[in-house]
């Protein structure tokens, strides 16, 4: 049996040429035109694979001609980058995928849901047989067992999550704290809908049109107050998201010291996501304010992903033990499944390991 | 048990403020990850600050029940402690005090209350009461 993949990334090729290869093709078609016994589809938005098991060698241009969309461009002259992997780097390349070392932003969490979705959308219509579905099972425990032993996945990489973990890291729970997002901008109504995601109930919205404020206030399910009563919620208030469009800013010492005084020491988290910014940035200074401009919240992102990075050699240690244990499992004859119940996983006994 | 209370008091401390500096420069290494939020810390030092004060405040009057003579360099010590926790805990109370004041003064105060407590216990060594 030859195991094998074949796909493009982001590593290898643009957008405009993955989408000429995703959406058309499924597991069922792929087994049924290039005659695999096994295949399963992976198609996000930053690669497109076909993961497969023949009992003959199949030409990746066969199975690039079972994912193109156009019926009448041929691969050849299309010559799109596509990359294939054999037998244990094929192993090796799920077990990365799935651990999101391959990803575009390594350590993000999307990419598993998607491979468990293209299995069990494989598996529906029976294009996965013993072999894929001893691979997959393991490479998501491998993919479990990289998130929970190293610090792949630690702290949040763009923008708005970044706002939103720093909030938690801030308050904990974010169910008590009070929001007003000042300017009804895109930015800040989609780091507002996160917040409201992770627990936030108390949101105000507060713009200089007022229709605005109300729209935004209802999408949200968040209530709307006057441009000029904002100054005074600061005495309440939380977190502050502010992205009005004024050239001087709203915000400075003079103004916000009155108000913290009776604010019983809370911290005052402030998320200024205005080109010119809205808070001056002396504010920072002040006792039990943390201020975020849309630099520092990029560069924590930056340090987020500079973390993940150093984590990647270890992530390659767990896989490579996988790895060798599930290519070990096939060398010697042995059928992956027949030994699943009796023979303890790698993962298990590095688990134990740390344990002890 | 209350010098229990102030050390825990005197860790989550250090833990409040090497936070708060991370969060203040926007600088987050991995430690920043691991220790809990801030606002959290803040309250678990505050419960550590009452718990052992009123575990020290008993320690103290249960001491001068004991019917034996104390040495007045300990009660004396003892006092200073009792006085130093006492004015954090009452500058916390009327706000005088931030919260990054606070931890700080924690760990002042634990350090000092460690250094009096090996000074007493030198001294009793050097000088043994007849």
């Amino acid at each position: 049996m030859n195991l094998f993949c074949v796909g493009l990334s982001h590593h290898t090729a643009n957008v405009a040429t993955r989408e000429q290869f995703a959406g058309s093709a499924t597991a069922e078609s792929i087994v049924r035109d290039a005659g695999c016994a096994e295949a399963l589809l992976l198609t996000t938005c930053n690669r497109v694979e076909v993961y497969a098991v023949s009992n003959r060698r199949i030409s990746t241009d066969e199975i690039a001609r079972c994912l193109i969309r156009k019926i009448d461009t041929d691969p050849h002259d299309y010559a799109p980058p596509f990359y294939r992997y054999e037998a244990e780097k094929c192993v090796q390349h799920l077990f990365r995928v799935a651990s999101a070392v391959d990803s575009m932003v390594v350590g993000e969490s999307e990419i598993l849901g998607q491979a468990k979705r293209a299995y069990e959308s494989a598996k529906t219509s029976s294009a996965v047989g013993p072999y894929l579905h001893r691979l997959f099972q393991r490479a998501f425990r491998v993919a479990k067992q990289v998130r929970t032993h190293t610090e792949i996945a630690r702290g949040a990489v763009s923008v708005g999550s970044v706002a939103v973990d720093l909030a938690q890291r801030i308050f904990g729970k974010l169910s008590d704290c009070k929001v007003l997002v000042l300017g009804a901008g895109e930015t800040s109504e989609r780091t507002a809908r996160a917040l409201i995601s992770r627990g936030v109930s108390d949101l105000r919205v507060s713009n200089r049109s007022m229709d605005r404020a109300c729209q935004l206030a209802q999408t949200v399910g968040g209530q709307a107050v006057p441009f000029d009563d904002w100054p005074a919620q600061c005495r309440e208030i939380d977190i502050l998201i502010t992205s009005t469009a004024s050239e001087t800013p709203l915000l400075t010492p003079g103004k916000l010291a009155p108000m913290l005084r009776e604010r019983l020491d809370r911290p005052l988290f402030i998320i200024d996501i205005a080109v010119p910014r809205d808070v001056d940035p002396s504010v920072n200074e002040m006792q039990g304010v943390y201020l975020y401009d849309i630099d520092s919240l990029q560069s924590v992102a930056e340090q987020s992903l500079a973390m993940r990075r150093q984590q990647v050699a270890a992530a390659e240690a767990i896989i490579a033990e996988h790895v060798a244990d599930f290519v070990d499992l096939v060398s010697r004859g042995l059928h992956p499944a027949a030994r699943s119940s009796e023979h303890s996983s790698t993962g298990q006994n590095s688990l134990r390991a740390s344990e002890l | 048990m209350a010098y229990g209370a102030f050390a825990l008091a005197c860790i989550a401390g250090v833990m409040y403020l090497v936070q708060e500096r991370q969060l203040k420069t926007h600088q987050l290494h991995s430690i920043f990850y691991h220790l809990p939020p801030l606002f959290d810390l803040f309250a678990a030092i505050t419960r550590l600050l009452w718990w052992g004060f009123l575990l020290y405040t008993v320690g103290i009057v249960s001491g001068f029940f004991t019917g034996h003579p104390l040495p007045r360099v300990q009660v004396v010590a003892a006092i200073a402690v009792w006085l130093l926790y006492a004015a954090i805990l009452q500058g916390r109370h009327l706000r005088w005090l931030a919260p990054k004041r606070v931890a700080a003064l924690c760990i002042l105060g634990f350090s000092a209350a460690l250094t009096l407590l090996w000074g007493i216990t030198f001294t009793a060594q050097m000088h043994p009461l007849p």
